[in-house]
């Protein structure tokens, strides 16, 4: 029976940042048949530009990159900048076996998971899956709450202080959503 | 008349001086005994105040115990640097099991794969990389160990439960029934059932549980070769077994954090063929 590759693959990018290339490469083997692009990078520097070049769904990214003592910290400090920077992709880290409480600081400063290295294919691919899910789920909240102002605002003919009104809030908030609309 | 006076007291002086430079020389003896001691790394010399002025006294005890002092950061320096090493080797190996595991999980599992010679090969690469990591692994996790919950231990009770576990030796326990010390008493009881599997390992028939200051945990097994005792306590050096046992390093380091040494004794107790004392840090 010949099996179509494609048919299960996802319609979604993941970015695999760790600076060792091995392991790289067991990412990409492990997750091509489940995501439709994988991106690689080895040096984390490059992960603005290439968020502002690609249309990324996931983060993957490897919490220890310098070999000293501070592990974890260059790690973490990569990922208040996404945060900052890209606030709707998730990431989801990689750590040190057994390193939980490093996990657990991560998933405080906004990371939506982690795995331990080594992982199992199985479980990284979950773990992806369910991510992407729950970042489809926060989406369509935005996009439902979004046509519902926009809704209120038409049938108060543009009167901002009617539609604030009748939302139940205040009209500098309104204001405040519109802009992010 | 004043002659004799001045020859007696010429006597007297060349007497007393004769005394001071006898006691001199005893003291450069013990100098130099101490020396050789530490040259040859002995640091538990105790030299005998006896005989001794008390000035003298006190700097003799002093130095002993600096010896003992001394003896015992050595011992605790030596067992740190082992659990720094430790630390980045499991990562390092960690981090190197990753790729291996994946991929060869990987190739295992695509559909092409099957039937093919290859993949018993992948297979093996695989289940030996899964079995490191999964050593490393139980070694890692018991190296970031919760600090000890230290409290009022009584030690028979706690020997004569560890006993109770292992009902096919003959155990010979002799600790006084109200003492009392402190550890934390779930460590301890890890470190004394780990002993106690080694020594099943070696074949003991018997145990012995002795109080004497330290606790003297003695079994009559196969006796430790010389050449070998001085390594059982490096890291990942005992794993000949299936890796049940938490090792002799990691027993140290959980007694270290109790302020305790492990240490075997050079000659066993009477009666038996091996010698492992825990005893109280100073």
């Amino acid at each position: 029976m010949y099996y179509f590759r494609g048919m299960n693959q996802l319609h979604a990018t993941i970015l695999v940042v760790d600076d060792n290339p091995a392991i790289l490469t067991a990412a990409k083997i492990c997750l091509k048949p489940h995501f439709e692009r994988i991106l690689k990078l080895t040096r984390p520097e490059a992960l603005l530009t290439t968020l502002q070049q690609e249309q990324v769904d996931v983060i993957l990214l490897d919490m220890n990159f310098s070999h000293g003592t501070n592990c974890g910290q260059e790690g973490m400090a990569w990922l208040s900048a996404i945060h900052r920077k890209h606030p709707a992709i998730p990431v989801v880290l990689m750590t040190a076996y057994a390193d939980v409480k490093l996990a657990v600081r991560g998933l405080k400063n906004g990371a939506a998971d982690f795995v331990t290295k080594p992982w199992d294919n199985d479980e990284l691919v979950q773990v992806l899956k369910d991510v992407i899910d729950h970042q489809h789920a926060v989406a369509s909240l935005e996009v439902m709450e979004k046509q519902h102002v926009q809704k209120v605002v038409d049938h108060c003919k543009g009167n901002m202080s009617r539609a604030a009104e009748l939302l139940g809030i205040t009209r500098q908030t309104l204001y405040k959503k519109y802009q992010d609309f | 008349m004043l002659t004799i006076l001045l020859i007696v007291a010429g006597g007297f002086i060349l007497l007393a001086g004769c005394v001071i430079y006898r006691h001199q020389c005893v003291l450069r003896e013990r100098a130099q005994l101490m020396r050789d001691a530490v040259r040859h790394h002995d640091f538990s010399f105790r030299l005998s105040p006896h005989g001794l002025l008390f000035g003298e006294r006190a700097l003799q005890e002093a130095l002993n115990d600096m010896g003992e002092d001394i003896q015992q950061l050595v011992a605790r320096n030596e067992v740190e640097a082992w659990q720094r090493l430790t630390r980045v080797l499991t990562h390092e190996i960690m981090n190197a099991t990753t790729p291996i595991l994946s991929i060869s999980q990987a190739y295992l599992q695509n559909e092409e794969m099957k039937g093919l010679p290859y993949a018993e090969g992948i297979q093996a690469i695989h289940d030996t990389c899964l079995g490191l990591a999964s050593f490393v692994g139980s070694y890692r996790k018991l190296t970031q160990l919760q600090p000890p919950v230290m409290g009022e231990v009584r030690l028979s009770a706690l020997c004569q439960s560890v006993a109770a576990m292992y009902p096919q030796l003959t155990w010979r326990v002799d600790i006084p029934a109200g003492l009392v010390v402190r550890a934390d008493e779930q460590l301890l009881r890890q470190v004394l059932i780990n002993l106690v599997k080694n020594a099943v390992e070696a074949e003991t028939v018997t145990i012995g549980l002795k109080w004497d200051g330290s606790l003297f945990v003695s079994n009559d097994g196969h006796a430790i070769p010389a050449d070998v005792a001085r390594e059982i306590f490096i890291p990942f050096f005992t794993t000949k077994s299936s890796g049940t046992g938490i090792g002799l390093s990691l027993s140290r380091q959980i007694l270290l954090m109790q302020h305790m040494m492990l240490t075997l004794k050079d000659t066993p107790l009477q009666g038996y063929t091996t010698t492992f004392v825990i005893s109280p840090e100073r």
